[in-house]
């Protein structure tokens, strides 16, 4: 979660956090009340004079940083750096000298801090992908299949001098066989692998197309709300999202979908309750006389700026195989392989049509603390399921007062997830923490 | 009399490549291409060597060979994995499940004779 570093009260908050004080503490230290150091932290008051210097000198902090402009932005960022390589105090206390004596050498430092952690994400994302897609270790099997016939078959060829004239026929069939099946999956291969400059996650698959169309329209669609379904027909033929004809059905049952809830649920509906409500997705379904699922649909596909905020939102099926994936920034979700077990979008499959509210902490090097609410919807059986289908939803929720809660720590996957002692780890990070 | 192998593989050009060296080797060489009853025709034939793919149809040469190892006549059967899956733990399962050799694909034909001979002399 990326704080605003340039205002006062954001700087007196990260100032806080890194010295390891609690709202209550600091403000009791200086003399006012926790509710009201909150609205400080949060900017909704202004601060100066006295109650400025008190908390200065309680934080070990020059007054002068605290409202001093370009500078204190500086070490903000730095310290929020600091804060990922090493959580002691004596070094963030040191990044106030650091910035204002090399402040160049700041800028550097946050330059490559950026750097590490978008190689970071990549990582998160390639590793996911390597270790769990199914489609690429399908694809490489193939072609190591027929490399091998091929490498074998030309080998009897050219060393077997008294090969038998059937044979040879038979054998150089098998080359020409081969060699085209290799073609076609080295081709099938490098197009599946062949990611664009922009984005780390490559369109693939259906589902990693459907993705991409959703991301190319921010994830929002209420300039749709009054398309027919004719109308979504032809705009999905023509998305240049959606390659294929597996995924402009998944895009067609998407817009089917999305049609209906849209009537269910009118937009200015959802802002004005959301105005009233917030985002808690039970009190919302029952002000708007809707389900939960429909609602959290709506608010994930709503934009940014007519809810305020951005929310992200994962929707799986019984198997955990993840149907959608809004993503919000520091909660990376995965296309490929096992999430973290820990998620309650899961637990949620177990106790449908219950809620369960928790807040999270993630714990990527992007990650924040999330308000996120789940939910498993049980669908009716047909006659070709022998029991009722479950699709569960997550809504996650960016949380900026981490304070007064104990999150649940949570990662993206164990492979990648630093934390130790994980009484759901499946398997060792390549972070280094092994704890299984 | 020869040595008999054999050839649990699914790839029709694989088991055709591999038979024929292995024949002019003089081995005489029977080939089965799913996994499903993979058990049951090495416990009929009783080969003196099992060549065994891991990704079969019906079920995986793993399994067939945890499966084959817990029958006391074949704990000592030589067994010699040829995978394209040659991932470190992929060869420490096949380890542990009582392999005699893991060999990964692709492969020289050299390398499979030499083997194969190296198993049963």
């Amino acid at each position: 979660m990326v704080l605003d570093t340039g205002s006062t009260g954001a700087r007196l908050r990260e100032r806080r956090i890194a010295v390891g004080l609690k709202q209550a503490e600091l403000a009791e230290k200086v003399g006012i009340s926790a509710s009201y150091l909150n609205l400080i932290e949060h900017n909704r008051r202004r601060i100066a004079g006295k109650l400025l210097i008190n908390l200065a000198n309680a934080l070990n902090l020059d007054p002068a940083i605290l409202s001093e402009g370009a500078q204190s932005s500086l070490v903000g960022r730095l310290q929020e750096c600091a804060s990922h390589q090493s959580p002691q105090g004596q070094v963030i206390d040191r990044a106030v000298d650091f910035a204002t004596r090399f402040p160049r050498w700041a800028e550097l430092t946050i330059s490559l801090d950026r750097k590490l952690r978008q190689m970071e994400q990549t990582v998160d994302v390639l590793n996911d992908r390597l270790s769990h897609d199914p489609h690429l270790a399908t694809s490489l099997h193939e072609v190591l299949t027929t490399v091998t016939a091929i490498r074998s078959t030309s080998s009897i060829l050219a060393e077997t001098d008294d090969i038998a004239p059937e044979w040879r026929t038979r054998f150089h069939r098998n080359l020409n066989e081969d060699s085209h099946r290799l073609t076609e999956g080295a081709q099938a291969l490098v197009s599946y692998l062949d990611t664009s400059s922009q984005d780390t996650v490559s369109i693939g698959t259906p589902w990693d197309e459907l993705d991409g169309f959703w991301a190319a329209h921010d994830y929002c669609f209420d300039d749709f709300d009054h398309f027919s379904a004719a109308d979504w027909h032809a705009y999905i033929t023509a998305a240049p999202e959606l390659v294929s004809a597996q995924a402009r059905s998944l895009a067609i049952d998407f817009a089917n979908r999305y049609r209906d809830d849209a009537s269910q649920i009118p937009k200015q509906n959802l802002i004005d309750a959301v105005a009233v409500c917030g985002f808690d997705a039970v009190q919302l379904a029952q002000t708007l006389r809707s389900d939960i699922p429909t609602v959290m649909r709506r608010l994930a596909f709503l934009s940014q700026q007519d809810l305020g905020m951005e929310i992200g939102l994962a929707c799986c099926d019984a198997s955990g195989s993840f149907i959608i994936r809004k993503p919000v920034a520091g909660f990376h979700i995965p296309r490929f392989g096992s999430a973290c077990a820990l998620w309650p979008i899961f637990a949620a499959i177990g106790r449908p049509m219950a809620p369960i509210s928790m807040v999270l902490r993630h714990t990527g090097r992007e990650g924040g603390t999330f308000d996120t609410i789940s939910y498993a919807e049980v669908q009716p059986a047909y006659d070709t399921t022998p029991y009722p289908m479950t699709r569960s939803y997550m809504l996650i929720i960016p949380r900026h007062d981490s304070d007064s809660v104990d999150p649940l720590r949570v990662g993206a996957a164990c492979r990648v997830c630093a934390r130790n002692a994980c009484p759901a780890r499946r398997e060792g990070s390549i972070l280094g923490h092994q704890g299984l | 009399m020869s040595k008999t192998v054999l050839l649990i593989e699914d790839e029709p050009n694989i088991i055709e490549a591999i038979s024929f060296i292995l024949s002019r080797d003089g081995w005489t060489v029977a080939t089965h291409s799913n996994g499903h009853d993979a058990n049951d025709v090495i416990v009929r034939r009783k080969p003196d060597l099992v060549i065994l793919d891991v990704m079969l149809p019906g079920k995986s040469g793993f399994d067939i060979l945890r499966d084959l190892r817990q029958d006391a006549q074949f704990q000592d059967l030589p067994v010699l994995i040829l995978t394209a899956r040659g991932q470190a733990k992929d060869r420490e399962l096949a380890e542990a499940l009582g392999v005699s050799r893991f060999m990964t694909k692709p492969f020289s034909n050299a390398d499979v004779l030499a083997a194969a001979n190296g198993l049963v002399p």
